[in-house]
């Protein structure tokens, strides 16, 4: 595992976050492109896209007097699975329980 | 964003019958395991604040402990639960809703809430998870 699952909770469970990673999922953009769409400051930015970086979801490099972000998806692969195995465990289980009551009326 | 996922059953069986599968402990032992793991003990303390609590033991001889606190009952329609994968692992929420389905049993709805990471299990179960669904439906579509 590249990141911990609970960092790239975290770096979701915001909404400002959420809508920069949907601008990024339309290709590389710079720091400047990210921040004109949405009513934060430059700072603001800064500050989610480091908590995204920190949680593997965005790269970021420089290119001479700018900063270019890219979408990393590979975290959210994981998230998704963890999900999912919890869909798993439980879908189990409740078959398992339909069994045991379909059977005790038998 | 939450991270929760929902199942819709619909279980052949009369609501308090279903209910009193997730209360009585022999009932819950009885189906609460997977096939590869046997329900070691399951204790209920049937009370908002009491504990609901499974152990269970897999195939390797590990042990696996489910506990949760008990807080919601309304019965045979409502348990909730503050459910935990392991004894350390952080609170998450458990809603099961029963109702009566349109051609007789129970709809059984369960939403499982505020879903953080657990290292405890690992990519093993869900292997384990995975082969014993598509071995119930090889058997389902063999019958």
């Amino acid at each position: 595992m590249v990141e911990s699952l609970d960092v790239v909770f975290h770096a979701l469970s915001s909404e400002p976050r959420r809508d920069l990673l949907g601008a990024l999922a339309g290709g590389e953009r710079t720091v400047g492109d990210l921040a004109s769409p949405f009513d934060i400051s430059l700072a603001a930015v800064s500050k989610h896209l480091k908590v995204l970086e920190l949680a593997g979801l965005v790269e970021r490099r420089v290119d001479g007097r700018t900063t270019i972000c890219r979408l990393r998806p590979e975290p959210l692969t994981e998230a998704r699975e963890w999900v999912v195995f919890i869909e798993q465990f439980w879908s189990t289980r409740l078959d398992r329980l339909e069994k045991l009551l379909t059977e005790g009326d038998a | 964003m939450e991270f929760a996922v929902a199942l819709d059953r619909v279980i052949p069986a009369p609501r308090a019958k279903v209910y009193r599968a997730w209360l009585d402990p022999e009932v819950l032992a009885g189906w609460m395991g997977p096939d590869d793991f046997s329900v070691v003990v399951a204790t209920v303390d049937e009370r908002v604040g009491g504990t609901h609590f499974v152990e269970l033991i897999d195939a390797d001889g590990q042990h696996h402990t489910f506990t949760s606190v008990i807080q919601e009952l309304v019965p045979d329609e409502r348990i909730v639960l503050a459910w935990r994968f392991h004894p350390t692992a952080e609170d998450t929420l458990l809603t099961v809703t029963l109702r009566d389905a349109e051609g007789g049993g129970t709809q059984l709805r369960l939403e499982h809430e505020r879903i953080t990471y657990e290292g405890e299990l690992d990519t093993r179960s869900v292997d384990a998870g995975w082969s014993q669904t598509l071995a119930k439906l090889q058997a389902l579509l063999t019958d």
